[in-house]
């Protein structure tokens, strides 16, 4: 390598500093500085002379260690960094990567903007997170208004007996004319059916009472997927039998997979249970619904293929929104089944999808960490 | 740019033995940056901008009467979108695990991540942060969860990085738990 063959401020316009190692660990610049590099250390030495950028930033520090297997030829010929941020003292943060390299004799040191476009990554990831905590307060709120429901059903029952204890004692004592007595039977009827029906929204809370988003991910605690699998393929099977349909679990992964996820048992074995009632309203009679449960090393995937038609390719974008249906509405559903699992596979890390193109029936599928 | 508590400049910090490198780990959006920037800088900003990487500060601390540098590395969140590099936690002498009081989830990846760091690199002084203390009229975090873990002989303390409540402390804990 000749440097003094390149116009000088030719690295510095790629914005790429080429340092060449020096004894005891300092490196001198060639060519001019880019300019981030002048803003992230103002007293970097243009003249060639020998510093330390490990002094000014931090992770090369970190990198020469590992850096050190290029220059000492024990390693391939070069060795890009992970990437780092660096803020100047105008507060401007600067996302750099470092390159190690060994070119002829020369141990070379390259810094320059990560090969990724990172600033657009970066925008991803924080537009993903803003979402992310939005959907967690939503949910949150959510939790709050069906604890609110709860508590209004709950607080009818008090008024509502009073009420049939003055009807009875009224049909008791008699203290109605004939002709009012079948008024006060009617009575009676109607406050046992609202009686019966807060008696059942009491139920349903208190089977869905915990929290939307409360998960573990403590493996004493965590639901077992394979587990909740059997039991809801067992609980559908008497309606797959009225179609002539059977499932088929597969499992693939080491002997001892242990099937635990993060997530909580009663909402898993809900989101098992919509996506199998729909892949079981939508295979064909005297067909086969599959379920393949694969380790996949930090997380368990479970997959579900029926033999239906299949969905259409401009549907599987929105098959996961709030209300949406299928093609022709054909089933009547309110469309909120596969809104419930997208949102709560995703609050417990998790993701969720439908294959595309799969045109021998639907194949819905989400994966769920592992419980520590 | 090192953002400093002490304006001296050694020759080659790699030489230096009272260096310390402690990491902060959690999932994003708990406030793992704003933690830093309080203890550094002694700022706070509610705009809140995504760590990608890592970025390095350093702050020189009194430990048992000697003075230790802190190099803090702040990393990236970890996530379903984004993923941590075990590469950083190299030569680490402790953490920082930092949980979001809001959301009683960020304890549970605080948890995993905990046993992942032990996996990657063993044994190493850590403490617990349970972050937004400000907003404690909607943690989810309850007593119970930090008597649990206190149980298991964590050390567990509540910060806020807004009014800067327990930050100071959390960080010196830490460094004088350090080796």
């Amino acid at each position: 390598m000749n440097p003094v063959l390149l116009p000088p401020t030719l690295l510095a316009q790629l914005d790429i500093a080429v340092l060449q190692r020096k004894s005891g660990g300092a490196f001198s610049l060639i060519g001019e500085p880019p300019f981030w590099l002048q803003q992230i250390c103002p007293e970097l030495p243009t003249d060639g002379s020998p510093w330390h950028p490990g002094n000014y930033l931090l992770y090369l520090a970190h990198f020469y260690e590992e850096a050190e297997e290029i220059w000492n030829g024990e390693a391939s010929s070069q060795l890009t960094s992970d990437v780092w941020t660096e803020e100047d003292s105008t507060g401007k943060e600067w996302l750099l990567e470092a390159i190690a390299m060994k070119v002829g004799q020369e141990d070379l040191l390259l810094i320059k903007f990560p090969s990724n476009d990172f600033q657009t990554l970066r925008s991803v990831y924080q537009e993903a997170r803003d979402q992310s905590l939005k959907q967690y307060s939503l949910l949150k709120e959510i939790d709050k208004r069906e604890v609110l429901l709860h508590c209004t059903v709950h607080d009818l029952s008090a008024p509502l007996a009073g009420i049939r204890a003055s009807l009875w004692l009224m049909h008791e004592d008699k203290m109605v004319q004939p002709v009012g007595e079948e008024f006060l039977e009617i009575g009676l009827d109607q406050v046992d059916k609202m009686q019966g029906l807060i008696n059942e929204t009491l139920t349903t809370f208190s089977t869905r009472s915990k929290p939307l988003l409360q998960s573990t991910a403590n493996l004493e605690d965590a639901p077992d997927v394979a587990e909740s699998v059997k039991d809801v393929t067992e609980a559908l099977s008497a309606m797959g039998s009225l179609k002539g349909v059977s499932f088929r679990i597969s499992t693939e992964g080491p002997e001892d997979t242990a099937w635990k996820v993060v997530g909580d048992h009663a909402r898993l074995e809900r989101i098992l249970f919509n996506l199998l009632e729909n892949a079981l309203r939508h295979t064909r009679d005297e067909s086969m619904v599959v379920i393949r449960l694969r380790d996949e090393g930090n997380a368990i995937r479970v997959s579900i293929k029926d033999q239906g038609k299949g969905v259409p390719a401009d549907m599987i974008h929105k098959l996961f929104d709030k209300f949406a249906q299928g093609e022709g509405n054909e089933k009547g559903k309110a469309g909120l089944g596969l809104y419930f699992c997208k949102i709560t596979v995703e609050s417990w890390g998790g993701e969720i999808g439908c294959l595309p193109n799969m045109k021998d029936g639907a194949c819905f599928w989400f994966t769920l960490p592992k419980a520590a | 740019m090192i953002h400093q508590s002490s304006q001296e400049v050694t020759p080659n910090l790699n030489l230096q033995m009272t260096q310390k490198k402690i990491c902060t780990l959690g999932t994003s959006s708990v406030g793992k940056s704003s933690l830093v920037a309080r203890f550094v800088k002694g700022i706070f900003s509610d705009s809140y901008l995504t760590t990608i990487g890592v970025k390095i500060d350093k702050k020189t601390v009194s430990n048992r009467g000697k003075k230790v540098d802190l190099l803090i590395w702040d990393l990236n969140g970890e996530d379903r979108f984004q993923k941590l590099s075990m590469n950083y936690l190299r030569g680490t002498a402790g953490y920082i695990l930092v949980v979001d009081g809001t959301r009683r989830n960020t304890l549970d990846a605080a948890i995993s991540l905990h046993h992942k760091t032990q996996a990657a690199i063993g044994t190493v002084p850590f403490v617990v942060l349970i972050n937004k203390s400000d907003l404690k009229d909607e943690w989810e975090v309850e007593e119970a969860d930090i008597a649990d873990l206190q149980a298991r002989g964590w050390t567990i303390l509540q910060t806020s990085a807004k009014s800067g409540t327990g930050v100071e402390k959390a960080f010196t804990h830490l460094a004088n738990k350090l080796t």
